[in-house]
């Protein structure tokens, strides 16, 4: 069985990964392609903080991606503990506070909190309570929200740690002699990663899709059994071209049947990543403001990263000087400690988001599309590759199992084959809520 | 009844933005809701320059013509007037519009318009051929001197952008009212809720322009309709002809208990 998965960002490795250890009687052959470099130094997964805050997300999203970051906060340990490289993972919960000027968005979070989540265990922080916790900012504020059950992941570390450990089991899968396989595994799949490659064009039929891409300059192209397509932003109308031939009666590239993705859009944010060793603060703190959500996320050994700006905007140039001084003020004014801090690094990067910024699993014939994970990234990343697992199963085994997420993440089946299949499981899933 | 632009009359009275929804699906949800036929749209961050912010703009667009509407581009986070009126004619080029919401602000903490810049771009524009909606305060002779220069529509503030505190001058308000009689006035920012609207109705302002109120609510849906209504028991109530308060109890029928020496 040839898989082709496109993009190698947080959905790419995780899914690679995930197939590659996958027990099929039939191997897998996986073509991981992806125009970055294997440093990801482009993707958005990259450029992020890597927050697993549900509560501190709640006011802008729906309530079914809150379900989904707590569900994932359960699933990252087991993720990240079968990775040989060690990452961060951090669930000693989040602080809300506010400067007084935003008190009113402040209130509204409150409020938002005690109607909506009114289960979810949040404690009021006076001066004292917030000292307390973060002894570093009480001074700043005097009241604040802990949302205890919050916590973090160390995105970049993550990254790298996902490609050493492709790595390390793909040469095991080579290596006959090798523990892992002694271990009893009966297959023997296998991974090739294209780095540096673009993907031009994607043909999408019921039986085989084709992937052209560019390496070395040279287009060329390979067919699969089954395409996985996780190219974020890379997969907007305005970025990339996918073709199909399902449909005989056009030859035309840019047939309408294989552009589900013409409502992606990308949604700039810049952040900055510090080092600040006179700070000491342990836990992500969140900043009211009133157009962004502004965090500070502790990296450790003196690291921050503060994040991040929300603009409709597919612009990948530098932070500009107005988003730099409101990222740097809103941290200084936390701690005036980062004002002798050093700037590491600006980023500048493009979420991938549909018109209602919910993440979507779009199933046509041979080609499954994971996209629109917008700023939920590795909130939800786990629940997601678990939803997406199943979708790849049921294709590759042509079975119709239930899916485990169907009730948060619903699967759009827009090919003909699949359709009667998976749409009968579709149609149980209720809607969820459009409340914020 | 309808809102008079610049000569093009509209069937909704409510104009609204496009910022701050939870996502663009919500805002075309709200904006169709609201029945309004103008959004307005700020480009000032999106580097206009790469038209970088095409995908939004095209979504906005795209409802716009579901709602036989009109944008409404703004200048928001613009402090001078050369910045203003440069911003200005990039949204012409892209959105091929003579229709400018002009917004030149003086004052960071409050967002407050400054007047003497409002009013330099503002002859510019109009000197360049544009339809001027220019945001300002409630002062009457501020108002006057945009009307002098050939806005046909002004638009002073309720108070400060997104502070939801409602009207806080009515008599300022009424005053520009009856000044101006023959102006298109919209009442403009810190609008929080219905019946704020629902008031400026009441006073004869001819149209609202909000965001913030709706793009905030739990149910920005919801609340676009009940802002759809206010406007229009507001409108209905002005040309009704509000009846006259008086001092002491009136009542609507004879208390005939009462000696006729006692009544009144």
């Amino acid at each position: 069985m040839n898989i082709a998965i496109v993009g190698a960002g947080l959905m790419g490795r995780l899914l690679a990964l995930s197939l590659l250890r996958k027990q099929q009687s039939d191997p897998v052959t996986i073509t991981l392609f992806d125009k970055d470099t294997k440093q990801a130094h482009n993707s958005a997964a990259y450029a992020a903080a890597g927050l697993l805050t549900p509560l501190g997300e709640s006011l802008h999203c729906e309530p079914n991606i809150v379900e989904m970051g707590f569900k994932s906060l359960a699933l990252w340990p087991t993720i990240l503990d079968s990775l040989q490289e060690h990452t961060i993972f951090q669930q000693t919960g989040a602080i809300m506070v506010s400067h007084e000027q935003d008190k009113g968005d402040y209130q509204r979070f409150v409020r938002h909190l005690k109607n909506n989540y009114p289960d979810d265990p949040v404690q009021t922080l006076d001066r004292a309570g917030l000292t307390a916790l973060e002894p570093e900012i009480g001074r700043s504020f005097n009241q604040g929200l802990y949302l205890p059950e919050e916590g973090q992941v160390g995105n970049r570390r993550l990254l790298i740690a996902l490609r050493k450990q492709l790595e390390l089991e793909n040469e095991n899968e080579n290596d006959t002699d090798s523990e892992l396989n002694k271990t009893g595994k009966i297959t023997s799949n296998k991974l090739q990663w294209l780095s540096a490659c673009t993907v031009v064009d994607i043909e999408v039929s019921i039986k085989l899709s084709t992937v052209k891409y560019l390496h070395n300059n040279e287009e060329q192209s390979r067919q699969f059994d089954l395409v996985i397509d996780c190219r974020g932003t890379g997969a907007s109308l305005k970025n990339s071209r996918v073709a199909s031939t399902s449909n005989s009666s056009s030859t035309d590239s840019s047939n309408k049947d294989c552009a589900p993705l013409t409502d992606l859009r990308s949604v700039r944010g810049e952040l900055f990543q510090l080092f600040a060793p006179d700070v000491n603060i342990s836990r992500p703190i969140r900043l009211m403001h009133p157009r962004y959500q502004l965090y500070i996320a502790p990296k450790g050994n003196g690291y921050y990263v503060v994040g991040a700006t929300e603009i409709e905007s597919d612009d990948m140039s530098p932070m500009t000087v107005r988003s730099a001084m409101e990222l740097l003020s809103a941290a200084y004014s936390v701690h005036p400690g980062f004002a002798e801090a050093n700037i590491r690094q600006h980023v500048s990067q493009c979420r991938p988001a549909f018109s209602d910024n919910q993440p979507k699993i779009i199933v046509q014939d041979s080609l499954i599309q994971v996209n629109g994970l917008y700023r939920h990234g590795y909130l939800i990343a786990p629940v997601v590759l678990e939803q997406s697992l199943a979708v790849i199963t049921n294709f590759l085994n042509n079975t119709n199992n239930a899916l485990p997420h169907n009730d948060l993440l619903p699967v759009t089946v827009t090919g003909r084959e699949e359709q009667a299949q998976l749409a009968k499981v579709s149609k149980e899933e209720p809607e969820h809520e459009h409340s914020y | 009844m309808s809102l008079n632009i610049y000569g093009t009359q509209l069937d909704s009275r409510l104009l609204i933005g496009s910022a701050l929804y939870p996502s663009p699906q919500v805002m075309k949800q709200a904006i169709l809701a609201s029945g309004s036929k103008v959004v307005t749209l700020s480009l000032k961050r999106q580097n206009p320059n790469e038209q970088s912010g095409q995908q939004i703009w095209t979504y906005i667009q795209d409802i716009i013509s579901e709602t036989n509407g009109y944008l409404l581009p703004n200048t928001a986070g613009c402090k001078t007037a050369k910045e203003a009126v440069t911003l200005a004619k990039m949204s012409r080029e892209i959105f091929q519009t003579d229709w400018i919401k002009l917004e030149v602000i003086g004052d960071d903490y409050n967002l407050q318009p400054d007047p003497i810049e409002l009013l330099q771009a503002t002859e510019q524009l109009i000197t360049d051929g544009f339809k001027v909606l220019p945001y300002c305060t409630d002062d009457l002779v501020l108002c006057q001197r945009l009307y002098d220069l050939g806005c046909e529509v002004i638009m002073p503030w309720a108070s400060p952008i997104g502070t939801g505190k409602g009207l806080m001058n009515p008599y300022n308000l009424e005053t520009i009212r009856l000044r101006l009689p023959d102006a298109t006035l919209i009442l403009d920012a810190g609008i929080g809720k219905p019946s704020d609207a629902c008031l400026a109705m009441e006073m004869g302002y001819d149209g609202v322009l909000l965001n913030s109120a709706v793009a905030l609510a739990d149910n920005p849906t919801l609340m676009a309709k009940a802002f759809a209504q206010a406007l229009q028991a507001g409108e209905q109530g002005y040309v009704a002809g509000i009846m006259q308060q008086r001092q002491t109890a009136h009542p609507s029928t004879p208390t005939l208990d009462t000696p006729f020496w006692h009544q009144n």
